[in-house]
């Protein structure tokens, strides 16, 4: 199922997982919650923390990720091109 | 030339069947126009047009800011589609312009003492203003196509001998429907006759029965208000293209094309300001 998912909707996948969580999740948590496999979830936690859309903390025990404000704002625009993306069947 | 066994196809000269193909497609004896359009509809077509521009203009606008943001190719593509769109839009104003400044300076030189430098260059501007209507709106529908057919996907290779060949048979077309032909099919018990525009309109009414088939089927799998409106956009358009294809029988057929192709257009604005605000 993953590998059928574009870039767009991984990202959209991931960003809408934090958010639901309440802006904060573990990174197991994550991996479940966005059906990623370990590697790619870094892959793309990386390249999300690159562009300032989320950020992580440590804690007692581990980390968590964290959604920024400009991770909202993105997620915002994300779901108006998720629904122009389904609108005009792209 | 009466045909009995099948269908017969003479391509005629309107005017003469002695001047030579390239003659006929750059030197122009008399204004003549491909699309027919009441006089008095000059300038409102133009501004219904230039509606569909701003339309057109702006849904491409959103899907090139999507494309810079995500760089999948078929945010691009969908863009190119519709600037193509507008820009073809923007040839066709322009050709209205050219019809107005020539009867403008009708009435002003007086019609008899027009001169035949004058008419040619109008006609050349004419010409060629519809020539980039024609081409461009054809690419556009047939990108249009092949973005809705999910074929220029970033997961699927890019098939270039498959686009060239389309966008070779596309130039055919618009270098056709430009010719001041007309076309007699000859059944034997009854003759047909078809300007050669007439199949511009057809191949665009064949392109836009299979763009809307793929939108309404995006709305079936959907089910939202937004795709809805989409799917019934392409039908406006797709009727529009039909209603067209009457324009030789009867100049009313023109200004229902128009109306029906802008209310098509305002649909897909509508879906697009629904999918803004969400």
């Amino acid at each position: 199922m993953n590998s059928r998912r574009s870039k767009l909707e991984l990202v959209f996948d991931i960003l809408v997982a934090i958010q639901n969580k309440g802006g904060k999740i573990k990174p197991t948590h994550l991996m479940y919650k966005s059906n990623l496999s370990h590697k790619l979830l870094s892959e793309y936690l990386d390249e999300l923390k690159a562009k300032e859309l989320v950020r992580e903390e440590p804690t007692d025990k581990s980390r968590v990720v964290l959604i920024t404000d400009k991770g909202l704002n993105f997620l915002a625009e994300m779901r108006k091109v998720k629904e122009f993306t389904e609108t005009f069947g792209l | 030339m009466k045909g009995t066994l099948g269908w017969k196809i003479y391509a005629l000269l309107i005017d003469s069947s002695s001047i030579s193909f390239l003659r006929e497609f750059l030197v122009f004896t008399y204004m003549f126009e491909l699309f027919f359009v009441p006089k008095w509809f000059y300038g409102i077509d133009a501004i219904l047009e230039g509606i569909v521009v701003i339309v057109a203009l702006l849904i491409a606008g959103y899907a090139y800011k999507v494309y810079k943001k995500l760089n999948e190719r078929k945010f691009k593509f969908f863009s190119l589609a519709f600037l193509l769109i507008g820009l073809s839009f923007l040839a066709k104003i322009f050709t209205h312009l050219v019809i107005v400044s020539q009867t403008i300076r009708d009435l002003a030189v007086g019609t008899m003492q027009i001169s035949l430098t004058n008419t040619n260059v109008s006609d050349l501007f004419y010409r060629f203003g519809f020539f980039f209507h024609i081409g461009l709106f054809l690419t556009a529908l047939l990108l249009l196509f092949l973005v809705s057919e999910k074929t220029l996907h970033q997961k699927e290779p890019l098939n270039m001998k498959m686009i060239l060949l389309a966008l070779f048979f596309t130039f055919l077309l618009t270098v056709f429907s430009n010719l001041k032909y007309i076309l007699i099919l000859d059944l034997g018990i009854a003759t047909i006759t078809f300007p050669s525009v007439g199949f511009f309109y057809l191949t665009s009414l064949a392109l836009m029965v299979m763009i809307t088939f793929n939108y309404s089927k995006n709305y079936l799998k959907k089910k939202t208000n937004s795709t809805l409106l989409v799917a019934a956009a392409f039908i406006l358009l797709a009727l529009s293209q039909l209603i067209f294809l009457f324009d030789f029988v009867d100049t009313g057929f023109y200004i229902g094309g128009v109306i029906v192709e802008l209310i098509g257009y305002l649909t897909l604005l509508a879906a697009f300001i629904m999918v803004l605000k969400k």
